[in-house]
């Protein structure tokens, strides 16, 4: 797998989406090239950074408007 | 660091009855199905039609609208698919439909201050505008390192990618199905969406040659 295959694939496997061979195959490239490791690296920070943001972003849908909702929904239903 | 972007894994109990077997169950006229359908996906379901949809009254119709035709279309649900991927398409089609009724994209959970005085239409214009590019983010932007505010200036298809993939917690075949393109094409355009990312806040990157 060369660099550029991995630029393909890196997002598969920063989240643990990859099938095995493809897993087996990112490792062996990472371990041998400094270049696509720091890459991942970098990508991970800034993935982080947009899970921390998206996380603090949440807002839990208040009881009411579930309530309010679901009765909606029922009445729709009939 | 892998506990954080894969929180996915946290939700499901491996010992609880699948989303697909509820929605059989729903197909087959069990109501009870439905209220655990809801119990388990309004959250989700609300959180991101918030994110796309501004006024909270159009909110909480969308995401009648996503139940309704969970309800009504149980009995076209396809169980060799996620149901997971299935209602967020749902969720997606009933967005566009608003976006289509109103004739802007409106993003008020992201708080994006593209003008103070300016309402969801002129936002909704200014990112639709093709000449908005990262050259006139100003530096305070730049500086504040607000991504929620940089996602919302990616191109269309490339920020729908980041928004299932950080702020809905899918996988990358589950938006693939979502967004009815293969999962090369998604792969790409979170590549690129990062890659923009990156572009904006200073951050060095690889060499891009196309776009998704």
């Amino acid at each position: 797998m060369d660099c550029k295959k991995i630029q393909q694939v890196i997002y598969r496997f920063i989240y643990g989406e990859s099938n095995t061979v493809e897993l087996r195959r990112i490792k062996a490239h990472l371990e041998n090239c400094s270049s696509c490791q720091e890459e991942r690296l970098i990508i991970e920070e800034i993935l982080v950074q947009l899970k921390t943001d998206a996380t603090a972003a949440q807002e839990d849908c208040p009881e009411c408007v579930k309530d309010r909702m679901l009765d909606g929904i029922k009445r729709k239903i009939g | 660091m892998t506990s954080v972007l894969n929180s996915i894994g946290s939700r499901h109990s491996p010992t609880r009855i699948s989303d697909e077997v509820l929605v059989g169950r729903l197909a087959a006229g069990d109501s009870g199905a439905f209220d655990e359908i809801f119990e388990r996906y309004h959250q989700q379901i609300y959180n991101f039609v918030k994110k796309q949809v501004s006024d909270a009254e159009s909110v909480e119709d969308l995401v009648q609208e996503v139940f309704l035709r969970v309800y009504k279309s149980a009995h076209n649900f396809d169980v060799e698919k996620k149901f997971s991927s299935w209602i967020y398409k749902i969720a997606l089609n009933e967005v566009k439909r608003h976006w289509k009724r109103s004739a802007s994209r409106q993003t008020y959970s992201l708080n994006t201050p593209l003008g103070d005085e300016g309402g969801d239409t002129e936002r909704a214009d200014l990112l639709e505008d093709q000449r908005i590019t990262p050259d006139v983010l100003t530096e305070n932007e730049i500086f504040s390192k607000n991504l929620r505010h940089l996602i919302d200036r990616l191109p269309e298809k490339q920020r729908m990618v980041v928004m299932l993939k950080v702020y809905q917690d899918l996988t990358f075949e589950e938006i693939a199905e979502i967004c009815e393109c293969p999962l090369s094409t998604v792969l790409s355009r979170m590549r690129y969406a990062v890659n923009k990312l990156r572009r904006w806040l200073g951050i060095e990157e690889q060499e891009e040659r196309d776009e998704a």
